[in-house]
């Protein structure tokens, strides 16, 4: 069952350049207990929709548009901040990429864990303490008494970011949203904090938001992925449709682009040539027309359409137009395309 | 990639004093690099993996005397940097270049692009007024760019851009090595492939030699001929990078690669992993012994008792561990 339904969702900032069309119409969902991932380029609106979606949108200069996003059937783009309040941190629970924006360098974190909970779930402090504590040691914490006692710095980046996750999960949210929260921790803390990740999913049957420009680290964790491009989604699909048979030329250059740590032969790499569209003039068609190798004529001026491969897979995409030339992802190359 | 070795690292040390205060009794230092070795042949890439704080970045500024050495040599071309005199040092800096990972932090942004360039063509002498312009339009065209880049100044570019630039500056006076410290690590995958295959390109029209450090093990593996594993400041494991990938021997390398994610869910899911607890002890108070003896799951008394030595396990791959 859908937990989390986002429909057309639009988010733009408005600067004195313009309007930054950061999300443009975004739709998906979340199940119960599933793992969806979100990848694409920086800048491309990733951060920008799960903000959208904890309503920590800064207004002014930023501002959701458009859309709908329901939590368990509730809408939250109409909720007063009031009722918000009491569901970031209790309903969905949020790690950054980095924990020190979101803990208190002055406080202890015993301190933040129990005011959390004291706020949240009117517990007594002493009871507040021992649920902190036992989070702690749940995310591979040891020593939790003593470490309640400490200040953020006196904890190691990967750590912290345990800190971070222990924090978030307190009030046993339904939807955990975790935005790139390895990219800045070395492979060996990545992995306890990827494993910690996919227990939380197995047995406490927590939905999960994994952002990442990590092709690996989504193969391994979630079961679904969202593709985005220049503020829209331009595939999403389950994980084997996204890595053995993607449909969006987008999805093709992030795969080709990195190489394996498997791979036995020294293949060169296939880079995606120039850089992503200014969100503040959006191209009129294709936002990937400009970097495209199989652009066509239509793609710069008309965007394309989602078409629908099977029930969880779609891509937008001129190239699955019936009558459009026939290019797959390892059948044609490159050049011969572009000719 | 020839048999001619270029660069000989010989129990390269570089410990950094800690200021705790002119009363204090204990002189305590980061134990940055404790003695490394290791040798790179002209042409070749000779990748530097371990986990941040592991000494990759002194080692890189160390071996190009950014940093004076606590004691080993580096042998550039047969002769030991640190006897050189500062004249003798300036035609070695021509000849070992670095490009940094934070590109924009390594160009001042007051001066046009074209002068970036320029200056390192000053510095030594190797061309003015027009042959000076005309070099640089050629740099900037062989790292991809254009001669319309030089007027600008480093904050009108993208982060791949900018490190181009780095990249032009480095070749600016025809260097044999260039030390890359994490030229890729700020940059989008896909403007890191552009980057990577520029770099290889390079290698094979000017016959460079590279030392590539990275915390990426999959890049590196992709880019150089061979690697080498550093934990706490020591290499802990040497070899071509096929065989690391496919023998590695070391406990520590042997996580390292486990812990690597690959994107594709069939191999993802049947995998498992060397999940290591803790992090990486403080280089100021290593541990006694095999430095990775705290997360080793191998770990045996005498490695708290001593330490083991880089051996040869046979066609150059080298391993310091007591169990192989
Ligand atoms: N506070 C803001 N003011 C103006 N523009 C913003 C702001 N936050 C994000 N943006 C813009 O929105 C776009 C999407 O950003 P973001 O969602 O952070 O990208 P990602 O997380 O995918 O790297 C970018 O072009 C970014 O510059
Ligand atoms: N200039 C310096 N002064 C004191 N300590 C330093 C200095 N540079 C690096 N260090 C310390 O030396 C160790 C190795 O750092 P570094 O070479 O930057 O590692 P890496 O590049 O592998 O991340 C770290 O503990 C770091 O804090
Ligand atoms: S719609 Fe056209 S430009 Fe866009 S990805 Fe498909 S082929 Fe390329
Ligand atoms: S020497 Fe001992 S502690 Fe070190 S890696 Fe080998 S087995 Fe592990
Ligand atoms: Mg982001
Ligand atoms: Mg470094």
């Amino acid at each position: 069952m859908a937990l989390l339904e986002v429909e057309n969702l639009s988010t733009s900032f408005y600067t004195y350049a313009g309007e930054v069309q950061s999300v443009s119409g975004v739709s998906f969902h979340v199940d119960e207990g599933e793992a969806v991932g979100i990848v694409g380029e920086s800048g491309c609106g990733k951060s920008v929709t799960v903000q959208s979606i904890m309503r920590l949108i800064p207004n002014p200069p930023g501002k959701i548009k458009n859309g709908q996003i329901r939590l368990a059937g509730r809408d939250l783009v109409r909720l007063p901040e009031k009722e918000m309040q009491k569901i970031r941190g209790k309903e969905i629970g949020m790690i950054f990429q980095d924990p020190m924006t979101s803990l208190n360098p002055v406080l202890t974190i015993g301190r933040q864990m129990t005011e959390v909970l004291q706020h949240h779930e009117g517990i007594g402090k002493n009871e507040a303490l021992g649920r902190a504590a036992k989070y702690l040691t749940m995310v591979g914490i040891s020593n939790p008494e003593r470490r309640l006692k400490q200040y953020p710095h006196e904890f190691s980046g990967g750590m912290r970011q345990r800190v971070m996750i222990a924090m978030a999960l307190l009030c046993n949210p339904k939807l955990l949203i975790a935005d790139e929260p390895t990219t800045a921790l070395d492979v060996t803390i990545q992995a306890q904090i990827l494993e910690l990740m996919k227990d939380l999913k197995d047995k406490v049957n927590t939905s999960i938001i994994l952002i990442t420009h990590d092709l690996g680290v989504v193969a391994g964790l979630c079961s679904r992925i969202i593709v985005m491009y220049g503020g829209k989604i331009v595939e999403m699909g389950s994980t084997q449709d996204i890595f053995k048979d993607p449909r969006h030329p987008y999805t093709w250059g992030l795969l080709k682009s990195v190489p394996r740590l498997d791979a036995s032969k020294r293949s060169k790499l296939v880079p995606i040539v120039g850089s992503p569209p200014d969100l503040l003039n959006p191209p009129k068609g294709c936002g990937f027309a400009a970097r495209c190798p199989h652009a066509m004529k239509i793609c710069e001026t008309q965007p394309p359409a989602y078409t629908d491969l099977n029930e969880k897979h779609r891509a937008a995409c001129w190239l699955l137009h019936p009558d459009a030339p026939k290019v797959t992802f390892n059948g044609i190359d490159e050049k011969e395309a572009r000719s | 990639m020839s048999n001619e070795v270029i660069l000989e690292v010989n129990n390269l040390v570089k410990h950094f004093p800690i200021n705790e205060g002119f009363l204090s009794r204990e002189n305590k230092k980061v134990h940055a690099v404790n003695g490394i070795s290791f040798k790179l042949h002209q042409g070749e890439t000779l990748g530097l993996v371990g986990e941040s704080g592991c000494g990759k970045s002194t080692a890189g500024r160390t071996i190009i005397r950014l940093y004076e050495a606590t004691s080993g040599e580096a042998k550039f071309m047969g002769r030991n940097i640190y006897d050189l005199s500062k004249k003798e040092m300036m035609t070695v800096r021509r000849d070992m270049q670095m490009i940094f990972q934070d590109p924009y932090a390594s160009l001042n942004p007051r001066m046009t692009v074209g002068d970036i360039i320029g200056e390192a063509l000053d510095i030594h002498h190797l061309a003015s007024g027009q042959k000076r312009t005309n070099r640089i339009y050629e740099l900037l065209e062989t790292v991809g760019l254009n001669s319309e880049h030089a007027n600008r100044f480093p904050h009108e570019f993208s982060g791949g851009q900018r490190q181009r630039i780095g990249i032009a500056r480095a070749l600016a006076v025809n260097p044999k090595l260039i030390i890359c410290d994490e030229p890729i690590s700020a940059l989008d995958v896909s403007i890191q492939a552009q980057i990577v295959n520029m770099l290889e390109e390079l290698q094979e029209q000017l016959g460079l030699t590279y030392l590539f450090i990275a915390h990426d093990l999959s890049m590196v593996k992709h880019i150089s001929h061979r690697i080498a594993v550093m934990y706490l400041g020591r290499i802990v494991e040497i070899t071509t990078s096929q065989d690391l990938y496919d023998h590695p021997m070391h406990p520590y390398t042997q996580a390292l690669l486990s812990a690597i994610p690959i994107p594709d869910p069939d191999v993802e899911l049947k995998r498992s992993r060397i999940v290591l607890e803790g992090g990486v002890p403080s280089p100021i108070d290593p541990p006694s012994g095999c430095y990775f003896r705290t997360r080793c799951p191998k770990a045996q008394q005498q490695c708290a008792q001593t330490t083991p030595e880089l051996k040869d396990c046979g066609n150059g791959h080298l391993v310091a561990c007591h169990l192989v």
